[in-house]
């Protein structure tokens, strides 16, 4: 088990080293990043004692060093807009983002754990056994911010039942977890429905019904017995999650990590645009970094065969 | 019970993606001809008209332009783009697999843990920075987009070349003294060239949805241009007026998705292919 972890930690490094890396070059590859980091307006004068400050007229060998010392330490250029650290401003909004990303899960694991046994336990083919897969079929296909468009036209506008942006209450909330959900289920619903159609095919299911088990019965040891592939999906499905609140949260003006990148990207605020991709790059390497120790934590065969590998 | 005659005949998923694809490719090269107004005209005296008023028969938007005329010019910058993006990521994530899969080694080494890490993140995340700091034009656009396609490209050729590599025509070459990039070249591409054509397919619809994402987070294509994304962005505020602004170009834009995923699926199924995960169509 400890190999099991010190490998994961150490691909993560190697992510996380990756990630950072990327950041920094695409960073200086526009020549001095002081450019951007001023204040709209500014002149050369006041660029060059910005570029002096924080460092971007040493050599660049010395910058990539330093680089990484600053993100560890949060150390990010100060917003401009908001007039203080811009990595402040972004951990202001990470309640939200969260509360918007867990909830959309919620959704998505009901939802693809119905459409999945819906598809994956009934016998025979046609429209009655696979319309929830259509359904799946059609929410990968439509962009995630017609989603959300569709949503606030129909529930918004048109019924008039729930609030079109904003974050009042559990109502406001609804509408982008929604958007964001059927984001996360497709993939979900299709490898919980097929997994769970191969359980169902294997031999000890026969010996349940044989035994005389009850339908339910026997449905519950297969999706026991589905459970793994699914939850790797779910891994997997964590990048889809964040990358979505950026669009999610723009559209529906929802206050979080995402829509603030977004407005910032507006208000050419470069040191928040900076500061906030950082952090999320960086959360995200780790949320997978979880996933996969909580996977071997499940499953020993996974800890003992990438062991070998 | 009709509808499982249609599924089970000769007209299935595939043929239909392919005619819609084909009809908007069409539609598209043609609305110069074919669209009744100038798609950039404005008519102030006429704005967000409904679909039918004043002779506008898809009404107009907020500034009085003709939306069937933008909504037949609007996939031309998608379109383009993804192409573009498509042909791009592709050769690039062809070539670097074959040379992995064939030399194998440092090179094959370096290059997948490279993919590891790209895949390991979120492509939305990979472009805002690549936009917010490497410039914003359309050569950009169609780079970002290629970039976080090429790892598809890169890991279904690597692993195709690592089982082509073994059979017996390869090694008849190899012994023979045929120089590497010419079995390379002549008797490995040919065996993934099926392959890379059904990946293409389906990162055509990742490539348009990415475009008409960043295109509505204002970070694509740029007013006053007609792009289905934009135009979804712009209509947006005029949901509760006129909601035909900006749901009609989004209907459009799904059509053309679902019709190259519908193309793409029913392709890699009839070539046995491994499953290419559409997982990647909807991270924007």
């Amino acid at each position: 088990m400890l190999r099991f972890v010190l490998r994961h930690l150490g691909l993560t490094l190697v992510a996380v080293w990756g990630a950072l890396s990327a950041v920094f070059l695409v960073l200086h590859s526009s020549g001095d990043p002081a450019v951007m980091m001023a204040p709209v307006g500014a002149d050369e004068d006041q660029i060059a004692r910005l570029s002096h400050a924080l460092g971007y007229d040493r050599p660049l060998a010395e910058q990539y060093v330093t680089f990484f010392g600053d993100v560890l330490r949060g150390d990010f250029p100060d917003s401009l807009t908001f007039q203080q650290s811009a990595l402040h401003v972004v951990l202001e909004r990470l309640p939200a983002t969260v509360t918007l990303a867990v909830t959309a899960l919620l959704i998505a694991c009901v939802a693809a754990a119905a459409a999945g046994l819906w598809s994956g336990s009934r016998e025979g083919g046609g429209a009655r056994r696979e319309w929830p897969m259509w359904l799946v079929f059609l929410a990968q296909s439509v962009p995630g911010f017609y989603i959300g468009v569709l949503l606030v036209w129909i529930f918004g506008v048109q019924l008039r039942w729930l609030p079109t942006s904003g974050s009042e209450g559990a109502g406001a909330l609804l509408l982008p977890a929604l958007t964001l959900a059927c984001g996360v289920t497709p993939p979900l619903a299709r490898v919980f429905r097929n997994s769970l159609r191969g359980e169902l095919a294997r031999p000890y299911t026969r010996t349940g019904i044989a035994l005389g088990m009850s339908r339910a019965r026997v449905l519950r040891h297969a999706a026991h017995g589905s459970m793994l592939p699914t939850i790797t999906i779910l891994g997997l499905e964590a990048g889809a999650l964040l990358g979505g609140t950026v669009i999610v949260e723009s559209v529906f003006s929802w206050p979080g990590v995402g829509q603030l990148v977004i407005t910032a990207l507006q208000n050419e605020d470069y040191p928040l645009v900076l500061a906030d991709l950082t952090f999320l790059i960086t959360a995200f390497v780790l949320v997978n970094l979880i996933v996969d120790l909580l996977y071997g934590l499940l499953d020993p065969r996974v800890r003992h065969t990438s062991a070998r590998s | 019970m009709k509808n499982r005659h249609l599924l089970g005949g000769r007209v299935n998923g595939g043929t239909v993606g392919a005619a819609v694809l084909v009809l908007i490719v069409a539609l598209t090269l043609l609305a110069p001809l074919i669209a009744p107004h100038d798609p950039l005209a404005q008519d102030l005296a006429h704005t967000n008209a409904a679909p039918g008023e004043h002779g506008y028969l898809l009404g107009t938007d907020q500034l009085g332009r003709d939306l069937l005329s933008r909504l037949l010019h609007g996939a031309r910058t998608p379109l383009l783009v993804g192409a573009l993006a498509v042909l791009c990521g592709g050769v690039f994530g062809t070539a670097l697999g074959l040379a992995a899969g064939f030399a194998r080694g440092w090179l094959d080494q370096i290059l997948s843990r490279i993919t590891d890490i790209q895949l390991a993140l979120p492509s939305i995340l990979l472009a805002l920075l690549v936009l917010s700091f490497g410039g914003r034009s359309t050569a950009v656009l169609v780079l970002v987009i290629a970039l976080t396609g090429w790892p598809t490209y890169f890991r279904l050729v690597r692993s195709r070349v690592l089982a082509l590599r073994t059979s017996e025509y390869v090694e008849a070459s190899l012994t023979q003294g045929v120089p590497a990039w010419r079995v390379a070249v002549r008797d490995l591409l040919p065996g993934v060239r099926g392959l890379v054509a059904v990946t293409a397919t389906l990162d055509l619809s990742r490539a348009v949805l990415m475009e008409a994402g960043l295109s509505y987070l204002g970070l694509g294509a740029q007013a006053p241009e007609a792009d289905w994304g934009l135009m979804v962005s712009e209509g947006q505020g005029q949901l509760l007026s006129s909601w035909w602004i900006a749901v009609l170009p989004g209907l459009c834009l799904v059509a053309l998705v679902i019709s190259a995923n519908l193309l793409g699926e029913r392709l890699s199924r009839r070539r046995g292919a491994p499953h290419v995960p559409t997982t990647a169509t909807r991270t924007v």
